[in-house]
């Protein structure tokens, strides 16, 4: 009793020098609504995976070298020289993409319980904020590993940025700290990553934690209690007062044991799939790579690979500014009215088909079918049953189809590239004069061959595709699927005929 | 509880705590999430697993993932293998056979092999597949092509007694109209369009070494008949010079297509 007491005077001391320990109890024990249950974890939860990046950030800035010659060096340094020093990267980086997940699962909470609404806009515009600088932090961090992903990645956003109308050299400047990606580049994003970003968001979480504090923890949405500007805050706070419990323990007990579920599971992903990259080192010259995102930004990069190029410059100048303004002016277009999901069926269409979006254009960019396979042609070979039961021309066929690197683009037997339909029934759909002229001609996507292809070797490729009728598939158009007839008339001896009588032994020896 | 068992207490604790964070990184190192050694080992081609990883990487496409059943002559045939000098494997490997479709992988070519890579590699696809299939196909000729020397009329007949039977000059039977097409009937190797795309060389490896894994007999045969049945006997140099005389003539004839027909060109 008596130890209690005294840490309660110096409590009280400290209180009276500098109030904090008032608000940190207000923090609390503040009350919170009964309802709030499991749905409101995913916002500690991505606080705690914040931690982890702070903590982790931190032990990696001590030995991560932020220049272009010794970067790369120096992750490889961290994963094979210092003792679990892979396990520190490994957390690093599966807690980012673990943070944005859990940021985008409390974003979609808040967004289908409507709880952006009155009083709490402003909580939903320092958030809206909260996600862009995170998602700025992931980008960068994904640039500090200074391989080919990283290179052709800045590549690609200074190209962007390149297309801004009048300012657009001067911003790629900015951005790249000169003409070109250099040294200088990786300095300007180590800033961004481990100073500027994470100072902001810091300030942020401040913000968004106050205003959450201010404006209480919301309840759940019930049908037929719709906000109303007059009534809200009165109504909210008798409930509260009336039904509600305290933060901590009661709601706190939730966060932490969700939290530490998560980084068990975050510990758990770690060990098993080990740090992200670094891949490859970037090499100009080199046309066989096939650089890429990170997952977390595989849609991102769908949707610049697919767009139509009449339309790039603008959708992406213009796409991104418009979605991040209606994102923040989401709780003023739609302050008041019914919270509860069943009540707004349009919200919750949106969000279906946002969430649809990103996902088919995740798996997009995972498969990433509009790159070709640059080694398809000598590393992938053609399937056994094409090559059996087929004439020395359609053979032939079969090589030349290896050697022009069609597969690059064209899958058989399921392996290929997946630029251009897979050839598999090929025979089924284009008769052998239409193949002719598709591989002389192009057509659709695909180059002309015509002038790269003599015709004997023309020729054999369209005898080897015509063989290719999907396992006995029938014919889909008429013509296709027969032989050129009579191709091959070439005068042979007649067999029965004797030889003559220098050669009688031939046959029989 | 006593003063003393709580001390006992705590510093089983933190015994037990010491003995798990000493141990801790040496399971860690364990784990299966951890960075493999960079720089990677070093695999010599000549090893089994660092020929099959090159010959995957850069041979496969054409002459088959197990060194057969590609489209491309297979490797996996000791004779052959044995056959052709170490050197001038190496060189085809490195620089390709100009005017066909083999490239080179090393020398110049983008993303080329370092001489000594393909030197073991050499080594490594003999050790791999040096005794790999039948013994004595080739009747000791020698693997190289000897350029002009063959007789065109005797090797029409030889092919009329031995090749024409499974190597008939108009189109198989086709496969959907045909329910049990005659399996060792493998297709013209006269027409003028194969004939352009393959070398004389391809032509005598072929019947000198055979192609087991299509079912085609090297110079020992058996082969078989205009009549249907096995002709006795074997190839020697000669007989595959004047095979090779006599396809080889046929590349100059004129395709006799429909377009052949009408006065097209």
């Amino acid at each position: 009793m008596k130890q209690e007491g005294n840490v309660r005077k110096s409590l009280d001391w400290v209180d009276d020098r500098t109030g904090l320990v008032s608000v940190a109890e207000h923090a609390m024990f503040h009350k919170v609504p009964r309802s709030a249950k499991w749905w409101y974890v995913f916002g500690s939860a991505t606080l705690m995976f914040f931690m982890v990046q702070l903590v982790t950030g931190i032990l990696l800035t001590t030995i991560y070298v932020p220049s272009a010659a010794e970067a790369y060096q120096s992750l490889i340094y961290i994963d094979q020289r210092i003792p679990m020093g892979w396990m520190i990267r490994a957390l690093h980086g599966w807690s980012s993409n673990a943070m944005c997940v859990m940021m985008l699962i409390h974003m979609t909470q808040v967004f289908l319980h409507g709880t952006y609404k009155f009083p709490r806009e402003l909580t939903w515009v320092a958030g809206v904020f909260l996600c862009l600088t995170t998602l700025g932090l992931a980008f960068t961090g994904q640039i500090m590993r200074w391989d080919a992903n990283a290179y052709w990645g800045l590549g690609i956003g200074a190209a962007i940025v390149d297309r801004v109308p009048f300012a657009g050299n001067w911003l790629r400047s900015v951005v790249l700290g000169g003409p070109d990606i250099s040294g200088a580049t990786l300095s300007r994003f180590f800033a961004l990553h481990v100073f500027i970003l994470p100072g902001t968001l810091i300030g942020l979480i401040g913000v968004h934690l106050i205003l959450v504090l201010k404006g209480g923890i919301s309840e759940m949405p019930k049908v037929g209690q719709p906000i109303e500007r007059e009534t809200y805050r009165e109504d909210y706070e008798k409930r509260v007062k009336k039904t509600g419990v305290p933060f901590f323990p009661d709601a706190a007990r939730r966060d932490m044991v969700f939290c530490g579920a998560a980084l068990i599971a975050l510990i758990g992903i770690a060990s098993w799939y080990g740090p992200i990259g670094p891949g490859p080192l970037p090499d100009p010259q080199s046309i066989e790579v096939a650089p890429r995102p990170d997952t977390l930004f595989l849609w991102l990069f769908a949707v610049l690979a697919l767009l139509p190029p009449q339309t790039e410059t603008f959708l992406i100048l213009v796409g991104p500014p418009v979605a991040i303004a209606l994102l923040a002016a989401l709780p003023f277009l739609s302050p008041t009215g019914e919270r509860a999901p069943s009540r707004r069926p349009l919200s919750v269409i949106i969000l279906c088909i946002i969430v649809t979006a990103l996902l088919v254009l995740t798996w997009l960019g995972i498969g990433s079918p509009w790159s070709p396979v640059m080694k398809a042609w000598t590393s992938i070979p053609t399937p056994v049953e094409y090559v059996r039961h087929r004439s020395p021309l359609e053979l032939q066929g079969a090589i030349q189809l290896q050697y022009a690197q069609c597969r690059n683009c064209h899958s058989i037997g399921g392996e290929g590239g997946k630029r251009g339909p897979a050839l598999d029934d090929v025979a089924t759909r284009l008769s052998w004069d239409q193949l002719v002229r598709q591989i002389q001609q192009g057509g659709g996507n695909m180059p002309a061959y015509g002038k790269n292809l003599s015709s004997a070797e023309t020729q054999a490729l369209v005898a080897f595709l015509s063989t290719l009728d999907g396992g006995d598939l029938p014919a889909t158009i008429p013509g296709a699927m027969e032989m050129q007839p009579g191709r091959d008339e070439s005068p042979t001896v007649d067999p029965t005929a004797p030889l003559d009588e220098a050669d009688a032994s031939v046959a029989s020896r | 509880m006593s003063r003393m068992t709580r001390i006992t207490r705590t510093i089983a604790a933190s015994a037990l705590l010491t003995v798990l964070a000493g141990t801790a990184p040496s399971g860690c190192d364990r784990l299966p999430g951890k960075p493999p050694p960079y720089p990677p080992p070093v695999v010599l081609a000549s090893t089994p697993a660092g020929f099959q990883a090159t010959w995957t990487d850069r041979c496969s496409g054409c002459h088959g993932a197990d060194g057969a059943l590609g489209a491309g002559l297979p490797m996996r045939n000791g004779e052959y293998l044995r056959a052709v000098p170490e050197d001038t494997m190496f060189s085809i490997i490195r620089d390709g056979i100009p005017s066909s479709r083999m490239p080179g992988f090393g020398g110049d070519a983008i993303g080329g092999l370092d001489d000594e890579v393909i030197r073991s590699f050499v080594q490594g696809m003999r050790s791999a597949w040096g005794d790999a299939g039948a013994k004595g196909v080739s009747q000791g000729i020698p693997w190289k092509v000897d350029a002009g020397d063959g007789d065109p009329t005797r090797g029409a007949r030889l092919f009329a007694a031995k090749c024409a039977s499974c190597h008939p000059s108009d189109e198989p039977a086709d496969r959907a109209v045909d329910p049990d097409p005659d399996p060792l009937v493998a297709g013209s190797v006269t027409d003028p369009f194969y004939l352009r795309l393959v070398s004389d060389q391809h032509l005598h490896s072929n019947i000198v070494f055979g192609r087991a894994d299509l079912g085609m007999p090297g110079a020992t045969g058996p082969f078989r008949g205009p009549d249907g049945r096995t002709v006795e006997g074997t190839l020697d140099a000669g007989d595959v010079a004047d095979l090779v005389a006599y396809l080889g003539a046929g590349r100059s004839s004129l395709p006799s297509g429909p377009e052949v027909k009408d006065g097209a060109p």
